[in-house]
């Protein structure tokens, strides 16, 4: 009467196989993804470390000026989006070229 | 679009400011923020206020770090950028040698000055790398015997700003031009921002010489012709060559470049008088659409400057 095993009964071995795979599959995945985490954050906090220390006061010369082109350079990126390169004199990309108008000139370019 | 724009034009930090909107109704809001912009920039700039932060900083070189305003930092900033961008060409130390040249006082008055008792002197440049700048900490730090002349980035650091400020609260394009170093912010009138291009920026405008129209960025020419005084038999400018100390002997009576913003068009015009007959291959190397006037009167046109009168 209860001989054979009811279908359900019968698959759930496969069923569990599959599923201990996909686990191991997404245990395996987590592991490379907290590597890759450690890996950067070890990464970032020395870059951090570095800055920091060549910002501290007390650098000789040479390495006080490095400081200055690296400020700089952080800071422009970060004031991207609201100032764009207009208060910096660092390199920028090409301006659009100016074009012969014929329109009456409303201010004039020249020394002061 | 032409008819709508206004504009209003009136004397500042010691040459002209003149503003630009292309929508009428907008140049009260836009004029309230250049006339707040010019106040800022000429506190803290300033070389010949006793009490502008650059004249404390400049009294306090040698002194260790000075904690100074974000506008002076901002300055500052623009100033060592401008150097390192040009090779030193463009050096804010030069403040020391420019006033015992004679420039020790607004310009106007050095105008009014008994020029054939004047006698001037020249000093070494220090050179920018004798300045440090912490933006973290607000400071800017001078070795001794620095001082320093913001006046060939200031002004277009000014121009930048006040534009972006006016543009920002008016909800209108705007042009700002201090003393003929122009930047653009905004949307552009239909054809651009129409420009007269002299050897004065305070020649009439409908006077001789080309005319282009902006949509963006900024421009600026630099010159040796109009900035001038006498010292004994010798006449002097204002732009000095870093590498000797003294007014820059060039071929060009002016400069004009177009920028990606006025600081870099300014930065780059100064750089090609001090250069001289190199000028032109430095600018086109650098993909800056250029206009080079010799003494002689021969024009030179660098890159995507356009033909006149095509």
């Amino acid at each position: 009467m209860c001989r054979g095993h009811p279908a359900g009964v019968r698959d759930r071995p496969e069923s569990d196989r599959s599923r201990s795979h996909a686990r191991d599959a997404a245990l395996a995945r987590l592991k490379r993804a907290t590597r890759v985490v450690l890996f950067g954050a070890t990464a970032l906090a020395g870059a951090f470390a570095g800055l920091a220390a060549h910002s501290a006061p007390g650098h000789h010369k040479t390495a006080a000026r490095t400081v200055t082109r690296t400020i700089r350079t952080t800071t422009q990126a970060a004031t991207t989006d609201d100032a764009p390169a207009t208060t910096s004199a660092a390199p920028a990309p090409p301006p659009p070229p100016p074009v012969v108008t014929q329109a009456p000139p409303v201010v004039a370019s020249g020394g002061s | 679009m032409i008819a709508e724009l206004a504009s209003v034009s009136f004397p500042a930090l010691g040459t002209t400011a003149a503003l630009c909107v292309a929508e009428s109704e907008a140049l009260p809001a836009a004029h309230a923020e250049l006339d707040r912009e010019l106040e800022l920039l000429d506190a803290a700039c300033s070389r010949f206020r006793d009490d502008s932060e650059l004249s404390r900083l400049n009294a306090a070189a040698g002194t260790g770090p000075v904690l100074v305003g974000p506008l002076l930092l901002e300055a500052v900033s623009a100033a060592l950028d401008a150097a390192a961008a040009t090779d030193g060409l463009v050096d804010p130390t030069v403040g020391h040698t420019l006033r015992l040249a004679g420039y020790d006082r607004r310009f106007v008055e050095v105008k009014l000055r008994d020029g054939q008792s004047f006698r001037a002197s020249f000093a070494t440049v220090p050179g920018w790398e004798g300045v440090e700048l912490d933006r973290p900490a607000g400071t800017v730090s001078l070795a001794e015997g620095v001082e320093l002349d913001l006046g060939a980035t200031a002004k277009a650091l000014g121009a930048d700003r006040a534009a972006r400020a006016a543009t920002l609260a008016s909800g209108s394009g705007v042009l700002v031009s201090l003393g003929g170093d122009i930047a653009v912010a905004g949307p552009a009138p239909d054809g651009g921002w129409p420009v007269l291009i002299a050897e004065d920026h305070a020649a009439p405008l409908d006077g001789p010489g080309p005319k282009v129209a902006l949509v963006a960025g900024g421009l600026a020419t630099s010159g040796t012709a109009v900035r001038r005084w006498q010292a004994g038999e010798a006449t002097l400018h204002h732009i000095v060559d870093p590498r000797t100390g003294r007014p820059a002997e060039t071929p060009w009576r002016t400069v004009s470049v177009c920028g990606a913003s006025c600081v870099h068009a300014n930065a780059a015009s100064t750089a090609a008088i001090v250069l001289g007959e190199e000028a032109p291959a430095w600018l086109e190397a650098r993909g800056l659409p250029a206009r080079l006037v010799r003494d002689s009167g021969e024009v030179v046109h660098v890159g995507a400057w356009p033909e006149e009168g095509g």
